[in-house]
């Protein structure tokens, strides 16, 4: 997978305290992996370095949340030898919460329009969905003809459905779940071609193209 | 309305308009003012478009314009894009 081919990992982090106290976790409310999280990372490691699927990243890049970062110090033997920092770039955070940052996920109220910040000081939809297709654009032509791989959130996986399948990838409705991953591939000119959609444990079964 | 736009800039958001649009014929026309909904401009094929509006324009659209009135035609993007390249 290098040279003429582009590969992109994007993996979902593995799951965080926040996620388990329903808290609404930006840049301050995240405070990194439970213990599940941290074993669901080492699953992912496991399942990497048996199968070297990114042993040849030569790109690794975060969000800039803890629960991302952490994921990626736990999985980082099992990427590009052993030997890649990753950089982190808020291209591929989660929706910014604004004044919701660290508050209950039960504080937020559902915006009247997907024009419409989730708090004040924080992100609308298109706000979030215009700034993770430019991350993952960018990253795309940074990669070309190598393998990146990038810890980030659900909400910046769906949008590469889209922002890399066009509407190929409609009917792909279904989160990942925590630790798990979207494996992307380009040859030369042609077009992305999502070649892995899941968890960790699949890996063993092989890559393969399910979808569409 | 659209007699005062830049006639080329509003030739370039419809063609722009074309490439996200899900409901349209081949062919088939694209008034200023038919809403975005009609010829099926989704709500990412709605950001596909503001991506490339400020690709193609070379210009950064600030959130607080961006808005259901603003996404409504041809025509509304227009008037929003204009204000921009003349504040700008």
């Amino acid at each position: 997978m290098s040279g003429n081919t582009t590969t992109i990992a994007l993996v979902r982090h593995a799951e965080s305290h926040a996620n388990v106290g329903h808290i609404l976790g930006s840049h301050a409310g995240c405070t990194g992996l439970s213990d599940r999280g941290r074993e669901q990372a080492r699953q992912l490691r496991a399942a990497l370095l048996e199968t070297s699927v990114l042993s040849n990243a030569s790109i690794a890049m975060t969000s800039r949340l803890a629960q991302a970062i952490e994921t990626y110090e736990i999985i980082s033997p099992a990427v590009g030898g052993g030997r890649l920092k990753a950089k982190h770039d808020c291209g591929f955070c989660d929706v910014h919460c604004g004044e919701l940052d660290g508050a209950a996920e039960d504080d937020l109220v559902l915006p009247e329009t997907i024009y419409s910040p989730v708090a004040p000081q924080g992100e609308s939809w298109v706000g979030f969905v215009r700034r993770a297709t430019r991350a993952l654009t960018s990253l795309a032509l940074a990669a070309a003809g190598s393998t990146a791989v990038v810890v980030t959130h659900g909400g910046v996986i769906k949008t590469s459905l889209r922002a890399y399948g066009g509407r190929r990838y409609h009917h792909v409705e279904d989160d990942i779940g925590y630790g798990a991953l979207a494996i992307w591939e380009k040859v030369v000119d042609n077009e992305w071609t999502l070649i892995f959609y899941g968890e960790s444990n699949s890996l063993m079964e092989g890559i393969h193209a399910p979808l569409p | 309305m659209t007699h005062d736009l830049d006639e080329k800039l509003l030739q370039r958001i419809i063609d722009m308009i074309r490439k996200c649009a899900r409901l349209l014929d081949p062919g088939e026309e694209v008034l200023p003012e038919r809403p975005l909904r009609e010829v099926g401009v989704d709500s990412f094929g709605l950001v596909d478009l503001l991506v490339m509006l400020e690709d193609e324009l070379d210009i950064v659209l600030p959130d607080d314009l961006l808005t259901p009135e603003m996404f409504e035609s041809a025509a509304t993007i227009a008037v929003a894009v204009t204000s921009v390249l003349t504040a700008g």
